[in-house]
């Protein structure tokens, strides 16, 4: 028994000798789908490996901070908490922008065409998360969409059950705009970690995609390209000026376009919610973050994968649906890498 | 006397006993070790939550942990209705189905039907998780909306309730079974002759002599269904509240764990999971003591008073052999009795399909489902992107083959030696201990292994790691193989040891020469036993093996495990994903069946009873 178990472990490894150096990442579930992407292509003529695993952006703030991985991955910064606790274990966080995309509300109603999509605006998508529209053919849901034949059904939300960078760009929207549904009494500040007042939950964006691919008269939030990999209707969502905006690359684009005039200095922003006409209100952004004062030789491998994830990386991340970043961030954080790559440790 | 063992003089000789001894010794302290490990890791690591919010906690219903707020009634609820859900349905079931098995069954159904049961016991959680989702909680829905209740997905507390209640139906079932049949056949043979039915035989001997026994089976599985993990997590809604509607959603305590103890920001939130991590531990412990304690009491109270003299002096039972005993002339079995006793097989036997159905069900489903997805890519490539078709799992096979690999060769020489400590140097005042502790181990829910593992190697060395995940595993296996072995160690005839020491070996010599060789075959059994029930294990590694994209490179890395993929493709509606996980949970079932049905055919030893350590 014992023999045999020596033979498998001598097995596996000797099917895997060959010195490959890798990084360890992990964390938002939006950014899954483009770091598995890249991180095959990255792989296929290097010798480096981009090993990430989706987990949750709470997961990749956490396990960063207590180091178990090298860098994690976000959609919403680290909060002055977290700040505070990464800087009384190993220091200051950078934060680095990878791509940008778009938060969709989704559901199933197999009765309604998919193509045009329902129209929602701050009022019906707030009521819907936050308890107050139960149903379907709600008048308020009615009014926007007159052409839609609306069922008499009760709608079943569906949220995140772990803490999720998605959960926070959606609970940043919806804070903003449904100030008297959403007051820091009754729901608390947005963040990763939202207790909705309604429905039920589940664990990454494939959960939730996946329950709501199964279960007729769900709404959820999912990150868009979940939402077209799983074939799930999702609507377009009405702007700050008034116009209704279905979430792609472009529109998120412009979102970005429109929420950064200027950036700042710590690169951490919030997209949601910006002026123009054609921004998609619910976009948000993907960060990487890790320790600025990483070991020598695991910053080696980090900020040159880093760099071609901003750079041709970005072209993979548009064919799977994210909005590439905008030119004036790419150079911003190229600068930033260039002071990490020289820093002398 | 020409063999060679002794050798007077020689060192080992003169030293090999204490040698030996101090070796077992250390092999029972490690298995001590552990519990107390555990339990200090738990009570350390909480401290500053029970100090922060001690009975605010215990008040408190609300857990939110973006608010700070940790109440932990709603979990608390969520666990004990699901759990009480399942005792109700699989209680009078496995009663059942033990009495028809035992009492009315022929040979061949009997054979079967324990065999069936026992293949249920041997289904990875996630699997069931897996199957759930898929095919119970559309049932469930449809239920709910013939009943007109409000509208949900199906997930909920009834949904976990269900699953749960197919998980422990052959725990229930096979102890049950035991103990039927342990009955005397005297008393069936007295009562038969007094002309009683066999429902009547069932009922008023068979039943209140096997009581203490179903009462510890009953225990038993309760403990297994409160610490349930991934099953649970994947069907129960994951919301923290108390919805006093069993058509309601909620989460349960090591669901909480699960979702969310990688991801607390704070320490005091992660304080917090461990906090419950050690109510569920003092739980589950407290309901397998007392299952211990029953069984305990059973033995002894047997030993004290004859059975036929129980039964036959206390009126109480002898009153349910109608007619029969208080008028002995009677003619034997009424219409009526007989009547009843037709109904009553018929309603046995239907308990019976009842249980094994969700077996096929589940085989079924995934046999069908699984073999359409297998593919040779599935065994030998690396998962593609999402939206790319293709790809496999083969580095996860891989994985989780390294993971069981290391945890066995970790776990087997302190099972065994462990073993050989209890029963050959039973004299010590540890063996007691280490007895009850083991056993109290082997009833430790596996999400609080995964914090013990999480806590003691992935913390400090910074790194998520197989050897993290492996030990979690090993702590698995210990009490299964440490059971296993001491049970057929106390088989061994005392007359070969006598034998030996009369030829002038040494305890060492004949423990390593004698007594381990001649129960060998029935410890190989107890490790394939550990090995199937870990190797679909998937809370602890979450936590502390946290999966990979890549093959596994060394120990010291992440590691790739089939189960997390099942876990998380089964549900991302991702028509390719949810093809590899159906092609995994295939794999997966069919490794474990293949371990189970194997032993079974080779010794034809029962499963439950050999692992009835967890």
């Amino acid at each position: 028994m014992r023999r045999l178990a020596f033979f498998l472990v001598l097995v596996t490894f000797t099917g895997c000798g060959r010195p490959i150096d890798r990084i360890n990442g992990g964390g938002s579930s939006f950014v899954y789908p483009v770091m598995l992407k890249w991180s095959r292509a990255y792989a296929a003529d290097r010798t480096v490996q981009v090993d990430y695993q989706s987990t949750g952006s709470g997961n990749g703030i956490q396990q960063v901070t207590v180091g178990t991985i090298d860098f994690g991955c976000t959609d919403a910064p680290l909060n002055a908490e977290q700040r505070a606790k990464a800087k009384s274990i190993h220091g200051d966080v950078i934060h680095i922008p990878m791509v940008m995309g778009g938060v969709v509300p989704v559901y199933n109603l197999p009765g309604l065409p998919d193509a045009a999509g329902i129209r929602f605006d701050s009022e019906t998508l707030g009521g819907i998360f936050l308890g107050t529209i139960e149903r379907w053919n709600d008048p308020a849901l009615k009014a926007l969409n007159p052409g839609a034949n609306l069922p008499d059904q009760r709608i079943l939300v569906v949220t995140r059950s772990d803490p999720s960078g998605t959960t926070a760009i959606f609970a940043d929207y919806v804070s903003k705009v449904c100030p008297k549904l959403w007051t820091d009494k009754s729901m608390g500040k947005p963040g990763t970690a939202v207790r909705w007042p309604t429905g039920e939950a589940q664990k990454g964006n494939e959960g939730v995609a996946g329950l709501i691919a199964r279960v007729p008269g769900s709404i959820g939030y999912v990150e868009l390209k979940y939402a077209e990999d799983v074939g799930l209707a999702f609507g377009s969502v009405r702007n700050k000026s008034g116009a209704f905006v279905k979430a792609s690359p472009k529109s998120v684009q412009a979102a970005a376009a429109a929420a950064l005039v200027k950036i700042p200095d710590d690169m951490c922003f919030s997209l949601t919610n910006p002026p123009g006409a054609d921004s998609y209100p619910i976009s948000g952004t993907v960060w990487a973050v890790f320790y600025r004062d990483l070991p020598d030789d695991r910053r080696r491998m980090l900020t040159p994968f880093l760099r071609w994830a901003i750079g041709p990386g970005q072209e993979h991340a548009l064919k799977l649906g994210y909005a590439p970043l905008p030119q004036a961030l790419v150079a911003r954080v190229a600068a930033e890498l260039d002071s990490l790559e020289g820093k002398p440790r | 006397m020409t063999t060679e063992p002794k050798r007077p003089g020689n060192w080992m000789y003169a030293r090999g006993d204490k040698v030996f001894r101090a070796i077992c010794l250390t092999a029972a302290a490690a298995v001590l070790a552990v519990v107390v490990g555990l339990v200090a890791v738990l009570v350390v690591e909480s401290w500053p939550f029970w100090r922060q919010f001690g009975s605010a906690a215990i008040r408190g219903t609300e857990w939110n942990a973006g608010r700070g707020q940790f109440g932990v009634w709603a979990l608390v609820y969520g666990t004990l209705i699901t759990s009480a859900i399942a005792m109700v349905l699989a209680v009078p079931l496995g009663v059942g189905t033990a009495a028809y098995l035992s009492e009315i069954a022929s040979g061949s159904v009997r054979r079967a039907g324990s065999f069936l049961v026992e293949l249920l016991a041997a289904i990875p959680s996630v699997v069931y998780g897996f199957w759930g989702l898929l095919f119970l909680t559309p049932l469930v829905r449809q239920l709910f909306s013939l009943t007109g209740r409000p509208y949900s997905s199906g997930s909920g507390l009834l949904a976990a309730g269900l699953i749960l209640a197919i998980m422990i139906l052959p725990y229930v079932t096979a102890i049950s079974f035991d103990v039927c049949r342990a009955v005397p056949r005297s008393q069936r043979e007295g009562a038969l002759a007094l002309g009683a039915t066999r429902w009547q035989i069932i009922r008023g001997i068979v039943l209140p002599y096997a009581r203490p026994g179903i009462f510890a089976a009953c225990f038993l599985a309760l403990g297994r269904a409160l610490g349930e993990t991934m099953a649970v997590t994947m069907l129960i809604g994951n919301v923290a509240r108390i919805d006093l509607s069993v058509y309601g959603l909620g989460d349960s305590i090591a669901s909480k764990i699960a979702n969310e103890l990688n991801e607390a920001s704070g320490d005091l939130h992660r304080s917090a999971l461990v906090g419950l991590g050690l109510l569920l531990f003092i739980v589950t412990a407290a309901v397998n003591v007392a299952a211990r304690w029953l069984i305990a009491r059973a033995s002894s109270a047997k030993r004290r008073r004859g059975l036929f003299e129980r039964l036959f002096h206390s009126r109480g039972h002898l009153t349910h052999i109608e007619g029969v005993a208080r008028h002995p002339s009677l003619p034997p079995p009424s219409i009526w009795n007989q009547r009843i006793n037709s109904i009553m097989t018929w309603v046995l036997a239907s308990c019976l399909f009842v249980t094994i159905l969700p077996l096929f069900l589940i085989l079924g489903y995934i046999a069908v489902r699984g073999t359409m997805a297998l593919n040779w890519d599935f065994f030998t490539k690396l998962p593609a992107p999402p939206g790319e078709s293709g790809g496999g799992l083969a580095h996860a096979l891989g994985g989780s083959a390294l993971l069981v690999s290391l945890a066995t060769v970790a776990a087997v020489p302190v099972g065994i030696l462990a073993a050989v400590f209890l029963s050959e140097y039973r004299t010590s005042r540890l063996a007691p201990a280490v007895r009850f502790l083991g056993e109290l181990l082997g009833g430790v829910p596996s999400i609080i292994l995964g914090i013990f593992a999480y806590t003691l190697l992935v913390g400090p060395t910074r790194s998520f790691s197989a050897w993290a995940g492996a030990f979690a595993l090993a702590v698995m296996m210990i009490p299964i193989v440490l059971r296993a072995t001491e049970e057929s160690l106390r088989l061994v005839p005392q007359a070969l040891r006598n034998a030996s020491f009369a030829l002038g070996a040494t305890q060492w010599q004949t423990a390593v020469k004698v007594t381990i060789p001649a129960a060998m075959p029935a410890i190989i059994t107890g490790v394939f036993l550990a090995i199937a029930r870990i190797a679909g294990e998937t809370a602890p590694l979450l936590l502390t093996a946290y999966g990979s994209n890549f093959w596994p490179r060394s120990p010291n890395d992440r590691t790739p495990f089939l189960a997390k993929y099942i876990f998380d493709y089964s549900r991302s509606g991702y028509p390719d994903w949810e093809r590899q996980a159906w092609a995994g949970a295939l794999v997966l079932l069919a490794v474990v069946m293949f371990l189970n049905v194997g032993i079974r055919l080779a010794t034809g030893k029962r499963v439950i009873s050999a692992t009835r350590a967890d």
